[in-house]
């Protein structure tokens, strides 16, 4: 193309350009958070951008072929509806509303965090779901509820955003553990299907290396605590803002068998633990003043006995004995990655 | 000729190897800002001004496994990038181009249950400096241009925007700017009169290396990966009446390493792609012309699962003209 002498045409294109440029946006802030802003991220898919799964299918746990023994599930039960979620699942929709035995209950479960914690749905007398906000607070899930677009914690158990801001989770008891345990444990379960909606590929992991490579933290926390490998699971139970963290070496098999059960006082209320290192589970459940819990080791379910011969399952209900159909006051107890705990709650007491 | 193919094949190979080895795509949904591939202004003589204001369009909603695209229609994002290139001819052989960039970034997501989330963010973005040196000069190979070109891309837009809507800091694939420094590393070939005279072959690799940024008020060091551009093709020129038609069958060939986060490889991102560009640009006199590009994706691999480009539009104005009396390039 040969070249011109000059007019005015170059002008008017860069002033286009800068006209163009010159459309800057003004800054809005909402402030109406209470915890620190800036450390809210948005992890990027955005709002709902990780959906989750609003009309669970389930099948019989022998039709899981996409299952492997060694996959983690998080399981719950009320009667006989007893259910399966398996982290397959979870690692991709974080967030499962479900209704198990007639309760609402919200399976919430971060990645990055690996903290799987049951909500109820039902908040200040409306029953609601639960959805993925697309934000994260110290690299954990921020879900938010669809009835009045609150934002809250999950780790913090807490409404941190919006018109229900102060507001408690109220949680159920579930525990996280292998599929084989699980379908040992109970083994008329249902379990999730991969019919959830939508098009993902389960049988990928989605965060690369991330479960094992401790050096590997994709949103940066404000408080670091080394005294344990980042992404080691840890069981932690929080009583008034603080947590007592275990590792699962605090319930190393002692000779007796598999299934370790300890009673302690955790910043100053009387807690009964039970875990077993072998099949990857920790629960931790209020005492109600008894101190006479012991292991049972049968297999299935059943995990422990008290002196009145009351026998408890793994989701501390009373199976048989004087309480028959009562259960154990659940706490506010997960497992999760060392790192996140040791970010929400500096300086937390770790039990060996 | 031969020797600059063997180039290009080089090159193309660097693109798989990237792609093996992991080395350090740009975030896990690649709606990044298209500056290095929109560098293309064809080589001018000493004394000559060139300039192309460009519109180019990105749409993205289709989500990748790897080859396979899943059926989704849950996301949607869209890149509207305003490119202003620039380039003097310093001597014969040597000139220096900019590029200057706006970017406005769109977000939208379309839940079964629960309210559309729409989030939209624009602002200046990075920018482009270029010396480029013409190794082949009309007076040697009066149809064949060699033309390399180094320079860097400097973080000049902002990377800090939050959210209209929540106040909180959108994430780095929403700003307009990376927030590093960059090494560009461009070349153009054209060779004309292959087949038929006014045919033209028409190669043009870029490769940006990349710097890091730092996020989050410094707590986290945060590196694009290495991209590698080589788009190439063939165009002709009709005359229609007092026009110069200009039809142009290119194809983009796109590789992106994953990014990395203190080191560490960030999941979900880089992959490489193959796009076809049909185009025509209509010359109105040979300094000024109107260029119109589509792009359509024709093969794409991606690290995990990522969206990613459905479809792509550019149009750009072209103007040049001389500080010169003489202008010695043929028409």
């Amino acid at each position: 193309m040969t070249p011109q002498k000059v007019n005015s045409l170059p002008l008017l294109l860069l002033c286009a350009f800068l006209m163009i440029a010159s459309c800057s946006r003004e800054q809005v802030a909402d402030g109406d958070w209470s915890i620190p802003q800036d450390e809210i991220r948005d992890g990027g898919p955005g709002k709902d951008g990780i959906p989750s799964v609003d009309s669970p299918q389930f099948s019989e746990a022998s039709a899981a072929s996409y299952l492997l023994d060694e996959d983690l599930v998080v399981g719950y039960a009320v009667g006989d509806d007893v259910r399966a979620y398996p982290h397959p699942i979870l690692d991709w929709h974080e967030i499962v509303n479900d209704e198990v035995g007639g309760e609402p209950i919200a399976i919430t479960y971060c990645p990055l965090t690996g903290t799987a914690i049951g909500w109820d749905r039902e908040v200040n007398g409306v029953t609601t779901t639960f959805g993925v906000s697309g934000l994260l607070y110290e690299s954990n899930l921020i879900p938010y509820d669809r009835s009045t677009e609150s934002n809250w914690s999950q780790m913090d158990l807490e409404c941190v955003n919006g018109a229900l801001r102060g507001t408690r989770v109220v949680t159920h008891p579930v525990l996280e553990t292998t599929w084989a345990t699980w379908k040992e444990m109970y083994p008329g379960t249902q379990v999730m299907t991969t019919n959830t909606g939508h098009d993902r590929n389960y049988s990928n992991y989605p965060y690369g290396d991330y479960r094992t490579n401790d050096a590997y933290i994709i949103f940066p926390v404000s408080n670091t605590d080394e005294r344990l490998p980042a992404k080691e699971r840890v069981h932690g139970t929080i009583v008034n803002g603080q947590a007592v963290v275990h590792r699962f070496s605090a319930f190393a098999n002692t000779g007796e068998g598999d299934v370790v059960v300890r009673i302690e006082n955790l910043l100053g209320r009387q807690i009964v633990l039970a875990g077993n290192v072998r099949q990857n589970w920790i629960v931790a459940y209020e005492t109600g003043g008894r101190t006479d819990f012991f292991a049972v080791q049968e297999g299935g379910s059943i995990i422990m006995e008290d002196g009145a011969s009351n026998r408890y399952d793994v989701l501390g209900r009373v199976i048989s004995g004087p309480r028959e159909g009562e259960r154990l006051t659940s706490t506010d107890s997960y497992i999760g990655y060392w790192f996140a705990w040791g970010t929400f709650f500096p300086g937390a007491e770790i039990k060996e | 000729m031969l020797r600059t193919l063997r180039i290009l094949t080089a090159l193309i190979g660097l693109g798989w190897g990237l792609g093996f080895t992991g080395a350090p795509g740009q975030g896990c949904c690649t709606g990044g800002v298209p500056v290095s591939g929109n560098l293309g202004l064809p080589a001018g003589a000493q004394g000559t001004w060139q300039f192309q204001l460009s519109v180019d369009h990105k749409y993205l909603d289709a989500l990748f496994d790897g080859r396979e695209r899943l059926v989704d229609e849950l996301r949607r994002r869209s890149t509207t990038s305003f490119l202003l290139e620039g380039s003097y001819g310093i001597r014969e052989r040597l000139a220096v181009s900019g590029l200057l960039t706006f970017v406005r970034q769109t977000r939208r997501i379309e839940p079964a249950f629960g309210a559309v989330d729409f989030t939209e963010n624009a602002g200046l973005g990075d920018a482009i400096l270029l010396l480029r040196y013409n190794l082949l000069t009309d007076s040697v190979t009066p149809f064949t241009d060699l033309v390399l070109g180094i320079g860097p891309k400097f973080p000049l837009g902002r990377t800090d925007y939050p959210s209209d809507l929540t106040g909180i800091l959108l994430p780095a694939d929403l700003q307009p700017g990376t927030g590093a420094w960059d090494a560009v590393f461009w070349g153009m070939f054209s060779h004309t009169g292959i087949i038929r005279d006014r045919l033209t072959l028409l190669v043009i690799p870029s490769f940006r290396r990349t710097g890091t940024n730092q996020r989050y008020n410094g707590s986290q060091a945060y590196r694009f990966g290495n991209e590698l551009q080589v788009n190439f093709g063939i165009s002709d020129r009709w005359a229609l009446g007092g026009l110069l038609l200009q039809p142009q069958l290119m194809f983009r060939w796109r590789a992106t390493a994953p990014d990395q986060a203190e080191g560490q490889i960030v999941s979900n991102t880089g992959g490489r792609w193959l796009n076809v560009q049909p185009g025509v640009a209509l010359g109105f006199s040979p300094a000024l012309s109107l260029r119109l590009n589509a792009e359509i994706p024709i093969y794409r691999n991606l690290t995990g699962t990522q969206l990613t480009t459905t479809g792509r539009g550019t149009a750009a104005l072209y103007y040049s003209f001389s500080t010169q009396n003489s202008t010695t390039r043929r028409p």
